[in-house]
This record gives structure tokens, sequence and C-alpha cells, in this order.
């Protein structure tokens, strides 16, 4: 993308923060169909037991207690608990991020280059919008086997 | 075989072991001569047990499993088989994802082979016969392998920056005023695939082709210019048919190699360019491992077709 060999992708939301912040103009284009939607989250297998158990909700909390959360905002995920997210942030990138409206002020990566000058809006808009637009999440469908196929079939017409 | 005599020799020697018992009768035959190539074999020959045919087998029989989007049970059904081939009766005359992509593979099959060929024989002609001293020989022959000491990958890659929309072919000739817009076939195309592949592969034909020429006895090429043949008919006529065995090796490394390709068209096409390897990588990664299984089984019994067929043409053992 960087290198301009690629027009158009299916990219993660930190390699167009990147690739904006190396100066290439490139948007993020809302379907009219709607979004493809990922989620992650932690899991603990049962096996997990006393001092282990402890570190591992030692390391959830910290990762839900804000900084973490704050960060993955500004590459343009969102966290999963936005209360103390938005503790962390300023209240011109919480309006930028999440709430759609146009940047107050220049709009920093986590890394501090510059991503947005100041006046520019997020595209696809505020949290709403683009999380009530989802059409689907990325997990294994009913039509897989189908979908598989016809995927095969594209590559091949 | 001729070591028979051998065998008998030592057979006949007064031995430790009393040949009456089974056991004395077993090490015995274990230590006797006529074992030992056996013996020989046998390090090789468990090594392609482990990492061949169990592999192999381990394929066949899973091609027959039933599987869904989270398993695979054992079963003996033929339902992966009957989705590879579904609607390649049905469809016709139009081809089916299975013949479409079979078709789409032996396309760059034709052409990597022909292109390789053609270059190989070049290089491999050159190298034998115009190039008089050992020392000149190895020293370009070493100059042929140094692509080589870079991997596979970084050297498909490294075509990126020459051939792409901004790329320095690109880059040259819209300074040169030649095009207007920069070239997009130069680039994530057949073109590219096709030049990737002459680019992977030659080495592997120019090899064998050339064992093949060293061989040929100089004297022939004497007795057919002083037979009045001219450089064409002593090229097609002496040279073509004495390298026929090197030609054979080669072309089988390369038609193996481009039928089950699926980094390089991945890399050189965009992923947007059909092969049977990609097929079989994206049912690998949607876990469809049975499916998936049979699509390999399926592809080596083509290529098992296709290398029979060559060989059919030459009898590489003889020749060698």
């Amino acid at each position: 993308m960087a290198s301009g060999e690629v027009v158009i992708q299916s990219m993660w939301s930190p390699a167009v923060t990147k690739v904006r912040s190396m100066g290439v103009p490139c948007i993020y284009q809302p379907l009219k169909e709607g979004y493809r939607a990922w989620a992650a989250g932690f899991g603990l297998p049962k096996t997990l037991s006393g001092k282990k158990l402890d570190a591992a909700y030692d390391f959830i909390n910290w990762f839900l207690s804000g900084w973490a959360g704050a960060f993955l905002n500004r590459q343009g995920y969102y966290s999963a608990v936005l209360d103390t997210a938005k503790a962390q942030m300023e209240p011109y990138e919480w309006a930028y991020w999440m709430e759609g409206k146009a940047a107050e002020r220049d709009i920093k990566a986590p890394d501090g280059t510059l991503l947005e000058k100041a006046g520019t809006v997020r595209d696809g808009g505020s949290f709403e919008a683009r999380m009530g637009a989802v059409a689907c999440w990325n997990a294994v469908m009913d039509q897989n086997d189908y979908m598989v196929r016809k995927w095969n079939e594209f590559i091949a017409a | 075989m001729s070591d028979g005599g051998a065998g008998g020799t030592a057979l006949l020697r007064p031995s430790a072991v009393p040949a009456t018992t089974g056991v004395g009768v077993w090490l015995r035959r274990l230590a006797s001569r006529a074992a030992a190539p056996y013996w020989q074999a046998a390090p090789l020959a468990l090594v392609f047990a482990f990492f061949f045919v169990l592999p192999l087998v381990v394929t066949v029989v899973v091609s027959l499993w039933r599987y869904n989007e989270y398993s695979i049970t054992p079963a003996l059904v033929g339902d992966n088989y009957a989705s590879v081939f579904s609607g390649c009766l049905a469809e016709l005359p139009s081809l089916c994802l299975t013949f479409k992509t079979y078709l789409s593979t032996l396309k760059f099959c034709v052409l990597a082979w022909a292109l390789t060929l053609l270059l190989g024989f070049t290089v491999a002609y050159f190298l034998t016969f115009h190039v008089r001293s050992l020392t000149g020989q190895m020293t370009l022959f070493l100059v042929c392998t140094i692509p080589f000491w870079t991997s596979n990958v970084i050297r498909m890659i490294s075509w990126v920056p020459l051939l792409g929309r901004n790329g320095l072919v690109n880059s040259f000739l819209v300074s040169a005023g030649l095009t207007r817009e920069p070239l997009t076939w130069l680039l994530f195309s057949d073109f590219s695939v096709a030049l990737a592949f002459v680019h992977l592969y030659t080495m592997f034909m120019i090899v064998p082709i050339f064992n093949s020429m060293s061989r040929i006895d100089r004297a022939l090429l004497e007795a057919a210019r002083d037979a009045g043949a001219s450089g064409w008919q002593a090229l097609w006529n002496v040279v073509v048919p004495l390298s026929k065995p090197g030609i054979v090796i080669g072309s089988i490394f390369v038609v193996t190699m481009v039928m089950g390709d699926y980094v390089t068209i991945g890399v050189m096409g965009g992923q947007q360019i059909a092969s049977v390897g990609k097929v079989i990588q994206v049912q690998l990664s949607y876990l469809q491992f049975p499916l998936a299984a049979a699509n390999a089984v399926v592809l080596l019994a083509v290529v098992l077709m296709v290398i029979a067929a060559m060989t059919r043409l030459v009898d590489v053992r003889k020749e060698l």
C-alpha cells in the first residue's frame, strides 16, 4: 500500500493509521452492504490455578484499566471497556475517534506521529454509526463450504 | 545380480554360528554379502518410509474422511472427491472450478517448461561446447548458482520494486517517453508469474542437460561435420537425441514444481490467479483438511500421469 503497488485492499486499522501517518492518502471506505467486524477477547483455560490464575486476572484487569484501551482506540479499534479508555484520552481525541466529530486539534497516532490535521472527520463516523452497520462477524459461517468454494471460483474466474 | 558368486563363496566358509538352528540361519543371512546391499539401502529406505510414504498414506486416508467447520471424523466416503469434481459433467461445455484451475495451472506449466527448456538448453550448450576450459565452465556454472544464495521468496519479492507501477522499469519507460501511463501488466499478472517461474527454475533445466551434454563424445560432432551435416543438423540429430535424458529429468523437475506451486503464483499474481496449489491452500486455511487431501491426491495422480508420459518418451534409467 505504502509503495503505491496496491490501490484497494482489506486492511487492519493500525495498518491504515500507519500508512496515513506516512503521508499516503488512504481512506476506509464504508460499504453500503455494511461492515465485516472482528472481535477478540481473553479466555482462561480451566487448568490455570493459584499464582498463575491470579497473574492472568491481574493482566486482564490491567488491560481493561484504560491505558491499553486508549492505545487501541487511537489505532482505530474499539476497546472492550470504553469508560476506562475514555479516562485516558483527551476530550478532543474522544470526540474524533468515538463521536465522529471533526478533530479540534491535530490527531496523533499512538507513537506520537501526526495522523490527521485539525478539522478532519473519521471515515465512517461515530462508534454508533460504525458498529451499528456491522453486516457480518468474522466467524465460521453456516455456509462455510459454499463460501470457500465461491472464493476459489472467484479467483479462477 | 553379478555378486551372487561372491555371496556363494561367503557361505562356503566355515562359520562360528551353527547352521542348524533357525536363529543361526537368520544371523548368517543377515551377515552374508548378499544382504549387504539391503543394509546399505536401509537408512534411506527408512527415511523415505517415514517422511514420504507415511505422509502420503495419511493424505490418502484423510481424503476419505468426513469434516465440518471444526472437526474431522474418520470415515470411508467419496464425498470429498465428488466435491472436487462437482458440476464438472453437468456444467459442460463451460468448465467447472477444478477444470478451470487445472487449465490455468497447466498453462503456466507449459509456458514455464517451454521457456526454461529453451533457455536451459541454450545455456547448457554454450557451457559444454563453446567454453573450452574446465575452469571457465566451473566459473560460469557457479555464476549461474549465485541467485540461489538468497531465498526463493526474496528472489520473488525483489521483482516488485522492479516491475511495479512505481517500479524501475515503469519509471524508465515513462521518463523516456515510451509510454504515457505506467504499464500495469508487468506485475501481478500472467507475465510476472511466468517470468518468476523462468527465473526460479531455469537452473533445474541447466544442470541435468549440462550433465547429459558433457558426456557426448566430441568425435561424434566431428563425424557429423565430416559427413556433411550443417550446424543445425548436427544440433538436431546428434546433440538433442543424446541430451534427451537430461531434458526429461529437467522437465520432470520443472513440471512437478510448477504443478504444485502456490507461493510464486500467489506473490507474483497478486493472489488473484488460480492454481491447484492455491485451491488446496485456501481449503487448508479454512480447516477443510479432507477436501484439501482429496485435491492433493488428484493433483498427485495428474502429475504422475504427466511424468509417466514423459518417461515413456525416453527410458531415463537405460540412458543413465
